[in-house]
């Protein structure tokens, strides 16, 4: 159990949200995928478990605030707002079609989504001034923000993890989706980055690294750093699996841009249940 | 257009080629990356870096690319093109693939739409707008030519070829629709309305105007010279341009003429966002830059004035 939540829910919203997302991409001829793929246990445990928010009043002044920087992975976003109750399910028929809101990158006109991305880099400086605004109002609501690993690549990024520590922004949570994969290779063979922890503990970073698709270590994680009292802004590292759920997609860089044929599609429904 | 230019890229590099990509041209750049390894760099999704990158290379002797989509190598790094490359008038080739709507449905982070406007405004900066691929075999002569900052806007997807076999393609290209007929109307396009002018000179056609098109492949010091001598006697001019109104390929073609001359009227983008995504026919309709609201638009002005 998690608090009131029984693993078998979160279990559910899971398969229910990838295969949503699998109907998608597939009808619309979409990419990405992976991407969507591999943030949805973080998803799930965010919007069941965490963030305090209510689909019935989105704009409530105290919710806590979501924002997805890497805007590309946004039908697993939608997904979820939809199952949550955000906007009606058959919304998510129209993804990427003519006319509708749901942009193929994450788009503030549906309800619930807090800010558009799609051009990486951009989430976690503008979630700095929203935990600024916070603060600065005295305000006790949270800014949480998934960035991908490639995405690590843009220097923005770095700027806001420096200023977010200065300023002791202990109610910014970043979640970074490690799945080692970016557009045109694997993150080592681009930028390698590692060791990740230790340059964002230098950066004066309170960090955790888990399992990203493992239900209880998210929720640990976010429990331990959302009582922590280190006055530091916090960050999970989570180890995923781009494309995880579809065992012929999994870690594949062609999946950052291909979708389902037929045959396929139906293969992967068959494994995600 | 993307493989035809990295065709011939990979054709005409030498140990003086520099290749730098924004962590894109995944299935596209590989032929280069065969040939010319050690001239080759995937700068990662990081395209401040990648463009200062590229001005050092240049400043040591390298012709160089930096190769990206829609706005990520033009306004996500807009001040190191600006001071780095062009204040320095340095040899780097900005080449951005799917401009206008070519990624509609991604929404509007990657709809590239002013990037005529800022790349044109900035010093020594030409211009190359290839509308189809004999066009873009065109414009890398001129790229393997020419030193200097230039910026490459490439559709992403447009395989049609609108120049004859015979056809030698220049600067500006003027497409005779009707054999012996001078068109009443000149259609003037660039990049990727090119496809979208044909259509509409075929729409005018039906209703009896004669239209004539005319594409703008290289935008550089001669351009005013050179679109003055090409509409000479054409007293309807319209532009049709893939971007912000009258800002893009318009902005060139106005200032030739200073405004006086010529009646010239724009079909461009209205400046709102569209909060709705969409294909690029959708977006274009949405816009009112679709080949069948464009001629409609040419039909009435030209019925009206014809009273
Ligand atoms: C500024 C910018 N440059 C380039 C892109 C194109 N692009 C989309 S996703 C991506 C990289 C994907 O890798 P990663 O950031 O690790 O995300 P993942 O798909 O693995 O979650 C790139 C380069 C972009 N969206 N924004
Ligand atoms: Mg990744």
């Amino acid at each position: 159990m998690f608090g009131k939540v029984d693993e078998k829910e979160l279990l559910d919203l899971a398969r229910r949200t990838r295969k949503d997302v699998w109907q998608m991409v597939y009808s619309t001829k979409s990419s990405h995928v992976g991407s969507a793929f591999s943030i949805v246990e973080i998803l799930v445990v965010l919007y069941k478990l965490i963030l305090k928010n209510n689909h019935k009043n989105p704009d409530d002044a105290e919710r806590d605030r979501l924002i997805l920087s890497k805007g590309h992975a946004c039908s697993a976003l939608y997904a979820i707002l939809a199952e949550l109750g955000y906007f009606p399910k058959e919304l998510l028929d129209t993804y990427a079609k003519n006319n509708s809101i749901l942009m193929s990158h994450v788009n503030s006109e549906v309800p619930g989504v807090e800010f558009s991305t799609g051009s990486l880099g951009h989430g976690l400086p503008v979630s700095l001034g929203m935990a600024l605004a916070a603060k600065s109002r005295g305000e006790a609501w949270r800014t949480f923000t998934i960035l991908s690993d490639g995405e690590l690549n843009e220097g923005s990024n770095w700027e806001a993890f420096a200023m977010a520590a200065h300023l002791k922004m202990d109610n910014l949570f970043v979640i970074i989706d490690c799945n080692k994969l970016q557009a045109f290779g694997f993150t080592k063979d681009v930028v390698n980055l590692d060791p990740l922890e230790k340059k964002f503990e230098a950066f004066n970073w309170e960090v955790m690294r888990i399992d990203g698709h493992d239900f209880s270590e998210l929720y640990r994680a976010f429990t331990v750093l959302s009582n922590s009292q280190s006055g530091r802004p916090k960050l999970i590292i989570a180890d995923t699996i781009k494309g995880r759920g579809v065992s012929f997609i999994e870690n594949k860089l062609e999946w950052h841009y291909r979708w389902p044929s037929d045959e396929e599609y139906q293969q992967g429904l068959i494994e995600l249940g | 257009m993307r493989n035809i230019f990295i065709k011939i890229l990979t054709e005409k590099a030498d140990r003086d080629t520099y290749l730098v990509i924004g962590d894109l041209g995944f299935g596209i750049v590989e032929p280069f990356v065969k040939k010319n390894p050690d001239r080759f760099l995937n700068a990662g999704v990081a395209e401040q870096n990648m463009t200062g990158m590229a001005a050092g290379l240049a400043l040591s002797g390298f012709k160089v690319f930096t190769y990206s989509i829609g706005n990520f190598n033009t306004t996500r790094c807009l001040e190191q093109i600006r001071n780095d490359i062009c204040y320095h008038d340095l040899d780097v080739t900005i080449v951005s693939v799917g401009p206008g709507f070519m990624y509609g449905s991604q929404g509007y982070s990657h709809h590239a739409v002013q990037d005529i406007a800022l790349m044109g405004s900035l010093p020594n900066v030409k211009l190359l707008l290839p509308g189809d691929s004999r066009e873009v075999e065109f414009v890398m002569d001129y790229i393997f030519r020419e030193q200097g900052p230039k910026y490459l806007r490439l559709g992403r997807n447009c395989e049609k070829v609108f120049h004859q076999e015979s056809q030698e393609v220049s600067k500006i290209n003027r497409f005779g629709l009707l054999a012996d007929k001078v068109g009443e109307v000149a259609l003037v396009a660039a990049s990727t309305t090119l496809e979208n002018a044909f259509s509409v000179a075929g729409l005018l056609q039906e209703k009896g105007i004669a239209a004539e098109v005319f594409s703008c492949p290289i935008i550089d010091d001669d351009f005013s010279d050179n679109v003055r001598r090409a509409l000479d006697g054409f007293k309807n001019v319209f532009v049709i341009e893939e971007h912000i109104s009258s800002l893009g390929l318009a902005a060139f073609v106005r200032n030739a003429f200073d405004g006086r001359e010529k009646m010239i009227k724009v079909f461009g983008l209205k400046r709102d966002s569209c909060k709705v995504v969409g294909n690029r026919d959708y977006l274009c309709e949405h816009h009112e830059i679709s080949p069948s609201l464009v001629a409609a638009s040419i039909s009435k002005m030209l019925n009206k004035s014809r009273i």
